[in-house]
């Protein structure tokens, strides 16, 4: 096949593999309007889209739940809950909670109506465990993990109940029930009353003394009682989530649900958008696409003109087709297969295979550079403020290393070593990615766009250079033990120094940078944090490999090992030091990412162990011969 | 000659470059495993601030402070030694001369560097601080009727069998130690603290006042009640600081901190100014540096917490940074892009 046929074909798979991200469910009903609700969620406002892949996928462990997408799960919810209670939704791993549900265990996930029996038990188990100052075992973290699911998921499916009839609110009262035009022990719902609140506070006022006392104790009625039931089913409402409507609440501002939007006593000046949202609740389930969009649209269209000053409502477009094309799942995808034919590369240099594996390469790098630019554009700051951001960030440095090692010499497989670092560190990333919004507010201490763009990124550029070294070194030594040669020897092993070198001077400057910054927060350059002790220990170990390779103490070998050992410390550094859980640097704790840690720093210490062995079997053959 | 160059040979080997930074390694990861359990203040006491390290009570094992004394030598040595009259050898040397800074800066920090804290109330004004590594032993009575005024011992300065109070009934300072004091709300002040034990010449055993306490220790001599508390040393600033406004952002709907600033009015030689003290900026003044270190609320009204830093040597790593950061710049470029024959 023609080189240019093959860069054609590869980019129809590419556009392929976008393509398929805005495909859309089998559905009547058109969602992008839905997409486009603003929600504040953990700190941030984000669009529903964003909110319903992160809420199916912390209920369920999936985006995709019996053929629903995550938007449409979340349009279920909201909007025909009884249909919602049939999915299944509820993901439960532990056994010993199966066990206590009396559920079967080969299930993993069940609905809300297979679990509504089972709530009373589940709570009497998350209460008897709250109330315990010891820490939670793994099935008390469950049982709290799946009540609070179901609290959360009861909160959703009440997002318009208030429009419900409701037996608690049946109009006994003659008088009331024509002044209020219904027929009298009819059901009403708390937002027809609230509607009529006017008239119920003028029927209040017109009650004479006889039937009232000065304290709160009123004379019973069928009026005064409903008024009552109004009153403190209003109180204990509160404001439950999702909260989509800013308000103003005496200078600040205060983000209400439809609930806490109707609960509050001035709402009037809203009605608009309680009738948008519920003319799509109507459409909805009328399966009314034309209606559905036109309400969702009008309820946007007034929040842009009601919301508060100091709060600005973006369009959400650059996020919804960011979360659409999920650039690095698709990016570690595509460095995977590079990986492959890398590897092919390695023992079959053809042209055709060097062509794909440069081709997937710079896609995912492509890939990746699009979604570190939506994520700048979606939060207006450095895209490398937590792990996940670092992570991603570290993958596609090292992803470009290996691009460039490609150009500096053919005959090493740098290619190879991109990709494989590439897709290592993305599924690294997806171990931080799993507990939710992976775009994340900012702390106070970290609310510096200078120190963020300058200490992160330079630590980030440095850790990435200290990693590919460390994946090159394998590559050296898997030479060095094969008769495969790669590139000439003495080649491979100033490759594996210049990486080091590259990744040492960054990680001076960041530790530097981070030490600068350090002083301009805390007061101090250097404190012994554990993070900072991490970053100091990659410096001297980096240092101490490069001194080994100058003064050639041990040789090619001990360099190579020494390399590959500042991985792990690297990784233990950078990564263990967030699970200790002390120190100044209190935002990245996280336990997170630790199977992944153990994993790679095992078969880090099996190769090394291995290589050490097969160094001294090879050694005494030599002696031998 | 011969001999000397030998010694000099030995010291400025790259063996001892590399044992060096492991023994180095070693220490720092004790060290940070240490911390997680004991605390940073004790790490910082046991490992980072010492000489000498005694595991176990009785192993000695040297101090970062050792260690980075002899890296201090043999990097300055290794310097004189091998720096030879070319560009490479010469860049390389700046490199490690920037290390050098690096490392006289922390030997010498513990002495130029002083730490505070400046807890401040909404319209409350003060010129005090609080060190946080320092201690005074404080004897003060609350009886209205009593002269005496409180009366202060610097407990670094308490010598052994030092007699503190030399009347009818003496109280003699015996010993100064430390314990280990947990802090779950607040690790940073998990540590080992002082305690001192006194004695009285009526009673023999000996009288324990522990610093994290919060009670005093109460001490009947010559017929009236004296307490006994360990506190942080108090220094008094040369103007006075009010705090004026706390305020707290929050990002919306969550209780996560977005900013937090504290408008502040100095008082100094009869002018005042007003300042806004946030994170990421500090205010500095007569060389104070003041930080927004945390806030509390108290009495409905909010407490700013500041770090109060004086340090003569805070420019040692600026410098040491430039320098390192150049010329490690400069040595990698010119390995890069310089042709070997230029080079060699």
């Amino acid at each position: 096949m023609k080189l240019n046929n093959l860069h054609f074909v590869c980019f129809i798979i590419f556009s392929c593999i976008i393509g398929i991200s805005f495909s859309k469910s089998p559905s009547d009903i058109d969602l992008d309007a839905l997409k486009k609700i603003s929600i504040v969620d953990e700190g941030r406002i984000k669009p529903f889209d964003t909110y319903a892949r992160i809420l199916v996928k912390s209920l369920s462990g999936k985006k995709k739940i019996q053929g629903y997408s995550s938007i449409q799960i979340l349009a279920e919810i909201l909007f025909t809950p009884e249909r919602a209670d049939t999915l299944h939704l509820f993901l439960i791993d532990n056994r010993d909670l199966k066990d206590a549900l009396e559920l079967p265990w080969e299930k993993r996930r069940f609905s809300y109506l297979e679990l509504y029996p089972k709530l009373t038990k589940l709570q009497e188990i998350s209460q008897q465990f709250s109330t315990s100052n010891s820490e939670k075992g793994q099935f008390q973290k469950a049982a709290s993990q799946l009540d609070n699911a179901i609290n959360l998921y009861i909160q959703l499916t009440s997002f318009l109940s208030f429009n419900d009839q409701s037996e608690m609110f049946v109009i006994s009262d003659t008088s009331l029930a024509e002044s209020l035009g219904v027929a009298p022990m009819s059901a009403a719902s708390f937002y027809f009353l609230k509607q009529n609140s006017a008239l119920l506070s003028r029927m209040m006022k017109d009650l004479t003394p006889s039937q009232t006392d000065s304290t709160t104790h009123f004379q019973s009625t069928p009026f005064i009682e409903l008024v009552q039931r109004m009153y403190s089913f209003q109180n204990s409402i509160g404001n439950p989530p999702p909260h989509i409507i800013p308000f103003d609440s005496s200078g600040s501002v205060k983000w209400l649900s439809p609930w806490g939007l109707v609960s509050i006593s001035k709402f009037n000046a809203s009605e608009d958008l309680i009738g948008s949202l519920l003319k799509a609740k109507l459409a909805y389930q009328n399966q009314d696409n034309r209606e559905f969009t036109t309400a969702l649209t009008n309820f946007n269209q007034r929040l842009l003109i009601d919301a508060p000053p100091q709060v600005s409502l973006k369009s959400h477009t650059i996020e919804i087709i960011y979360n659409a094309i999920n650039p690095f799942s698709k990016a570690q995808i595509l460095y995977g297969i590079a990986v492959i034919f890398g590897l092919i590369l390695t023992f079959y240099k053809k042209n055709v295979f060097k062509v794909i594996t440069i081709t997937l390469l710079l896609l995912g790098i492509i890939l990746q550079t699009y979604g570190i630019t939506a994520r700048s554009l979606i939060t207006l700051r450095t895209p490398i403020t937590n792990l996940y951001e670092v992570f991603v960030f570290v993958a596609w440095i090292c992803a470009i290393l290996g691009i460039v090692l490609h150009k500096i010499n053919k005959d090493f497989p740098g290619m190879f070593i991109g990709a494989l670092s590439g897709f290592i560190f993305l599924q690294g990333a997806s171990r931080y990615g799993v507990n939710g919004d992976t775009i994340e507010v900012l702390v106070a201490v970290l609310s510096s766009n200078f120190w963020l763009s300058t200490h992160i990124m330079t630590i980030a550029l440095g850790y990435a250079g200290v990693l590919a070294a460390g994946i090159a070194a394998h590559i050296c030594l898997i030479q060095k033990f094969t008769s495969k040669k790669l590139s000439t020897p003495n080649q491979s092993f100033e490759i594996v120094r210049g990486l080091l070198g590259f990744g040492l001077i960054f990680t001076v400057f960041g530790t530097i940078l981070g030490g600068m910054w350090a002083d301009q927060a805390w007061g101090r350059f250097w404190g012994w944090d554990p993070k900072e002790n991490g970053a100091l220990l990659v410096i001297i170990w980096t240092s101490l490999t490069l001194h080994l390779y100058r003064s050639k103490i041990g040789g090619e070998f001990t360099f190579a090992l020494a390399t590959i050992f500042g991985n792990l410390v690297l990784l233990f550094c950078w990564l263990g030091v967030n699970m200790l859980g002390v120190g100044m640097h209190s935002y990245g704790f996280t336990s997170s990412g630790a199977l992944w840690l153990f994993s790679i720093s095992l078969f880090e210490t099996l190769f090394i162990i291995f290589c050490i062995v097969w160094n001294f079997i090879i050694s005494k053959k030599k002696l031998a011969a | 000659m011969k001999n000397l160059k030998k010694v000099l040979n030995y010291i400025t080997h790259p063996m001892i470059t590399i044992l060096l930074l492991l023994i180095i390694s070693c220490i720092i990861v004790i060290g940070t495993l240490y911390e997680v359990k004991f605390g940073i203040l004790a790490a910082h006491q046991k490992f980072y601030n010492s000489w000498l390290i005694l595991f176990w009570g009785f192993v000695p094992f040297p101090g970062l402070r050792l260690l980075m004394s002899i890296t201090f030598v043999h990097l300055l040595l290794s310097i004189c030694q091998k720096t030879k009259l070319n560009l490479r050898s010469i860049l390389l040397s700046f490199v490690h001369i920037g290390v050098l800074i690096f490392v006289t800066g922390a030997l010498l920090s513990g002495y130029m560097k002083y730490e505070f804290t400046l807890p401040l109330m909404e319209g409350e004004i003060s010129e005090q601080i609080y060190s946080t590594n320092q201690w005074t032993l404080v004897a003060f009575s609350n009886d209205p009727n009593s002269n005496m005024n409180p009366t202060r011992w610097s407990i670094d300065k308490l010598k052994k069998e030092q007699v503190i109070f030399n009347s009818h009934e003496k109280v003699t300072f015996l010993n100064r130690t430390t314990y280990s004091h947990e802090n779950k709300d607040f690790h940073s002040q998990t540590g080992h603290y002082p305690i001192v034990y006194l004695k009285t010449s009526q009673q023999n055993e000996p009288i324990k006042i522990e610093s994290m306490s919060e009670q005093p220790t109460a001490l009947q001599l010559n017929g009236q009640q004296l307490y006994f508390q360990i506190v942080p040393t108090e220094m008094i600033l040369p103007f006075k600081i009010q705090l004026i406004k706390f305020t707290e952002e929050k990002h919306p709907g969550s209780m996560i901190a977005r900013s937090y600033e504290s408008q502040v009015r100095v008082y100094e030689n009869g002018t005042t100014r007003d300042v806004k003290i946030a994170m990421n900026r500090p205010f500095r003044i007569q060389g104070y540096s003041f930080f927004q270190s945390g806030f509390q609320i108290q009495d409905n009204k909010y407490v700013s917490v500041f770090a109060v830093v004086k340090n003569s040597g805070r420019l040692f790593p600026y410098i040491a940074g430039l320098i390192l950061c150049f010329s490690l710049l400069f040595y990698f470029s010119f390995l890069l892009f310089i042709p070997k024959e230029t080079k060699s």
